[in-house]
């Protein structure tokens, strides 16, 4: 199949995004969840603009990050972008009917190992319990010890003093 | 802990030489101490990727990332708000801290500290929708910070730009005065921030006036003198560029060991009930609970005014417990008294 689709526009607005080396932190200011976007992900992410088309996609993927020219790689993308609500337009695929499922991606391209990595994922961030970092809390701030308040005392009604 | 974080500021860290049982030891602390992106940055590259530390690790890495860019978001609005109410602010630990490391997810913060000269307006000037719900730490002129005038402080600070917003910061000297400072007043719990001048440490240019760092203070000198070079032996930091004198202080021996046992021990407070809550409800479980926060020989010092010599720091410690407490009763007595009596705004 070689479609001239184009894809659909990336949200932009109430996003906070974050590039790392080789995955891309995005944090939704509206539904306060955070995703980390693979490689793959986050290079069709970026090319969400509404003028570039699918197969063009495909061959980007193919020339940047050395997957196989096929543009399920790229609807497969598409379709957890529009999951974790980081497009603006609808993501339907057009004719062909449902986006195949990550592991049938796999088996048809025969990727194995290493090179599954390779292909779109976006996870949400769940952080690990840890306190926040501020150094200790102002009079009158609510507290459950003395060593989170700057005087040292967690006075009565739980509140530093 | 310390052979985790040693030189884990640092843009390519040395490699982790100790053992697993080390890692596993040192885990929950750098997780509960905000140091778990560190402990990431420093350990990537030598354990293996599908440990659950390893996950764990890199998952608080990429979240204080975004908690990095968020805070970034919110101090280029906060900072031209003040600007606009008169109000001169400056940044102080958190970001001005956070800037000296080679990735801001290294050094997370949980408030936005900000010093002003007048509180209350700059209280005002934050009083929007918006504003109010950002996680700012006023401190008028730089109380409990610093111990230098402010207005010498602004004088020297300088301007830093962030996403095209002009922030002020208070110059290598007195920022790093602050974070040495400000680790002694609360017993070197955290483990980032002795990180923290390691890192400092690493950004001083040659211009850096270490008189204006150390003070006058002999006292409070040798504080300072002490904690760099507990920073040096604990996690490397670099004193190359230290007078001889500071290179060359005596550091007593209980200083160390306080600051690696503070490290592991403060944690496990977070769950604490508060002692005037525990006198209260449960006064027999008292002593046991006076015991268990009993102040470290750090704070107790510093907050007697102390020189860190070679003497025991139990009278300190003694004197310290004893303010707290009585701090507390008084406290305590005051809320009862204020609750059993009769309100003036309800009744004919």
């Amino acid at each position: 199949m070689n479609t001239t689709v184009t894809m659909p526009q990336s949200r932009s607005e109430q996003l906070v995004i974050q590039e790392m080396a080789d995955e891309t932190l995005v944090y939704d200011l509206d539904r306060h969840k955070a995703h980390c976007l693979n490689k793959t992900a986050s290079v069709v992410w970026s090319h969400c603009d509404g003028t570039t088309t699918v197969s063009e996609m495909a061959e980007i993927l193919h020339r940047d990050l050395n997957l196989p020219v096929d543009e399920e790689v790229v609807w497969l993308a598409i379709s957890q972008l529009g999951k974790a609500k980081l497009l603006d337009g609808p993501a339907q695929k057009p004719f062909t009917g449902a986006v195949p499922a990550r592991r049938e991606v796999m088996k048809r391209m025969g990727l194995i190992g290493a090179a599954a990595m390779l292909l779109p994922v976006i996870t949400s961030i769940v952080a690990p319990a840890a306190v926040s970092a501020a150094s200790c809390k102002a009079k009158g701030k609510g507290c459950t010890t003395g060593a989170e308040c700057c005087s040292g005392v967690c006075g009565p009604g739980n509140l530093c003093l | 802990m310390a052979s985790v974080l040693r030189e884990s500021w640092k843009p390519a860290p040395p490699v982790f030489s100790g053992s697993d049982a080390d890692l596993e030891a040192a885990a929950p602390i750098l997780f509960a101490t905000g140091a778990a992106s560190l402990g990431w940055w420093k350990l990537r590259s030598t354990i293996d990727p599908s440990t659950e530390v390893h996950a764990g690790l890199h998952e608080a890495f990429r979240m204080h990332a975004l908690q990095a860019a968020l805070q970034v978001r919110m101090i280029v609005t906060l900072i031209p708000a003040l600007l606009d109410a008169g109000i001169e602010p400056l940044l102080v630990k958190g970001w001005a801290a956070a800037r000296t490391y080679p990735e801001p997810a290294l050094r997370p913060y949980g408030d936005i500290d900000i010093c002003v000269s007048d509180v209350a307006r700059a209280r005002t000037a934050l009083d929007t929708d918006v504003l109010r719900r950002f996680n700012v730490d006023l401190h008028e002129g730089g109380e409990h910070l610093i111990d230098v005038p402010f207005g010498e402080v602004v004088a020297n600070s300088m301007a830093i730009d962030l996403d095209g917003v002009a922030v002020r910061i208070p110059s290598d000297e007195h920022h790093l005065r602050i974070l040495v400072l400000h680790l002694l007043h609360h017993g070197a719990w955290r483990p980032l921030w002795l990180c923290d001048i390691g890192a400092a440490l690493d950004v001083i240019g040659d211009s850096f006036d270490w008189e204006v760092f150390l003070g006058t203070d002999p006292v409070r000198r040798h504080w300072i003198a002490c904690t760099l070079r507990v920073a040096e032996s604990l996690l490397g930091a670099d004193l190359s560029k230290a007078p001889d004198h500071v290179r060359s202080v005596r550091v007593p021996s209980w200083f160390e060991r306080a600051v690696l046992r503070e490290w592991t021990r403060r944690h496990r407070w977070v769950a604490a009930r508060p002692i005037g809550e525990v006198i209260a409800t449960r006064p027999w479980t008292a002593p046991a609970e006076i015991v268990r926060r009993w102040p470290d020989p750090i704070r107790s010092s510093v907050h007697s005014g102390a020189r860190f010599d070679r003497r025991t720091r139990f009278p300190l410690q003694l004197r310290y417990a004893c303010s707290r407490l009585g701090k507390v009763l008084r406290q305590t007595m005051e809320a009862g008294r204020s609750r059993t009596a009769p309100s003036s705004t309800i009744g004919p």
